[in-house]
């Protein structure tokens, strides 16, 4: 139990895959402009990550060590077209919104490098609980970054909601900053660019010694 | 070496399994998301409740026999395809949409009103709409699809 904790942790934590590791950029970059878009491909790539870790550990003995990457690209293309699929039948406001990154998922090298790395080589319980760490620290990641782009650029916090938890979400928008306030630099690409690098810094200088 | 290859097929198989039965049971809800999605842009455009009435496109053109016509097509964009759906009253042009699209998020994706109200330009007007800088393709596709869209008359309705 004790090293499932710490599996789970130190994949979450110290070992971070976005601020640690400084894996799955692109699409923490691209998305995080608001926090419903940061939810919804949190919980997307957490869906992909934690399947095809899952089987891949199953399948660990079966897998020819010479074929191995393209079976884990295909098994997390699988997953991935499995989480487009359902996300336009029951999110479809949402995948309208995140459809190009979602579908990029199976590019993330956070999920590659986590399977080649660590499910390939562990038991299903260790496999799970890494990915669950990784996917929850990517999600961390994306959650922080998410916020802060949408308050600074749109002056809103949970605005859309009702895209990913229904109707009951569309009063979850909280108004930070005047209404007609937007600063555009904060939700394109540079702004992510600009306060991912200053959050990488303020965790460099926490953490150092 | 047949024992792999055996291994890497049945893999193969069952992920292919999984993908046809997740499409056979999400396929109708997509499509039924994507009609309803479409009839919302219908009377986003038009003002007027669509539901209610029994109307159905024909070869793209829904004339709604008041004087009021849409129209919808494609043009070919920056990153593919660009969809789009016009509302004509008579001559006059009542709004366009873009209903789906795959342009450069933060760049070309202005042609989309959650984005941007460049599209809204076109009430009433029959002009070209200013390009923006960074995505000239994007804005000219859009302009030359709205001058031909319009330009398509309806058919005569049955009295």
């Amino acid at each position: 139990m004790n090293t499932l904790t710490e599996t789970l942790t130190s994949a979450a934590v110290s070992r971070n895959p976005a601020w640690a590791q400084l894996l799955g950029l692109c699409p923490l970059l691209a998305v995080s402009n608001s926090m419903v878009n940061a939810v919804g491909l949190a919980c997307a790539s957490a869906f992909v990550m934690i399947g095809a870790s899952a089987s891949i550990s199953c399948l660990r003995r079966h897998i020819p060590v010479y074929a191995r990457l393209p079976i884990f690209v295909l098994i997390i293309a699988g997953f991935t077209s499995t989480s487009v699929m359902l996300m336009q039948a029951y999110a479809f406001d949402l995948y309208l919104a995140v459809a190009l990154f979602v579908q990029i998922i199976v590019t993330n090298c956070m999920i590659l490098g986590r399977i080649e790395a660590f499910a390939s080589h562990q038991p299903p319980a260790l496999a799970i609980a890494d990915a669950f760490g990784t996917a929850a620290g990517f999600a961390l990641a994306l959650i922080v970054l998410g916020g802060i782009r949408e308050t600074l650029g749109r002056g809103t916090l949970f605005a859309d909601m009702d895209r990913l938890f229904g109707p009951v979400a569309s009063q979850w928008q909280i108004t930070i900053l005047p209404d007609d306030y937007t600063l555009l630099l904060a939700s394109l690409p540079p702004g992510a660019f600009i306060i991912a690098g200053l959050l990488l810094g303020i965790g460099g200088a926490l953490t150092r010694k | 070496m047949v024992k792999e290859l055996a291994a890497v097929l049945i893999i193969a198989l069952a992920i292919g399994a999984a993908l046809v039965i997740t499409n056979r049971v999400t396929e109708p809800v997509i499509t039924s998301n994507q009609i309803s999605r479409e009839w919302a842009i219908a009377e986003e455009i038009t003002g007027i409740d669509l539901a209610s009435a029994k109307l159905s496109w024909d070869q793209d053109i829904l004339n709604l026999c008041n004087g009021v016509h849409l129209v919808r097509g494609k043009s070919p964009g920056y990153g593919g395809q660009i969809y789009l759906m016009i509302g004509m009253r008579g001559v006059n042009i009542l709004g366009v949409r873009v209903t789906e699209h795959s342009e450069t998020p933060g760049l070309g994706d202005f042609i989309d009103v959650s984005n941007s109200n460049w599209i809204l330009g076109f009430v009433d007007h029959h002009r070209s709409l200013d390009t923006m800088s960074g995505a000239t393709i994007t804005s000219r596709s859009v302009n030359k699809a709205v001058a031909r869209l319009s330009q398509i008359q309806p058919p005569v309705c049955a009295q």
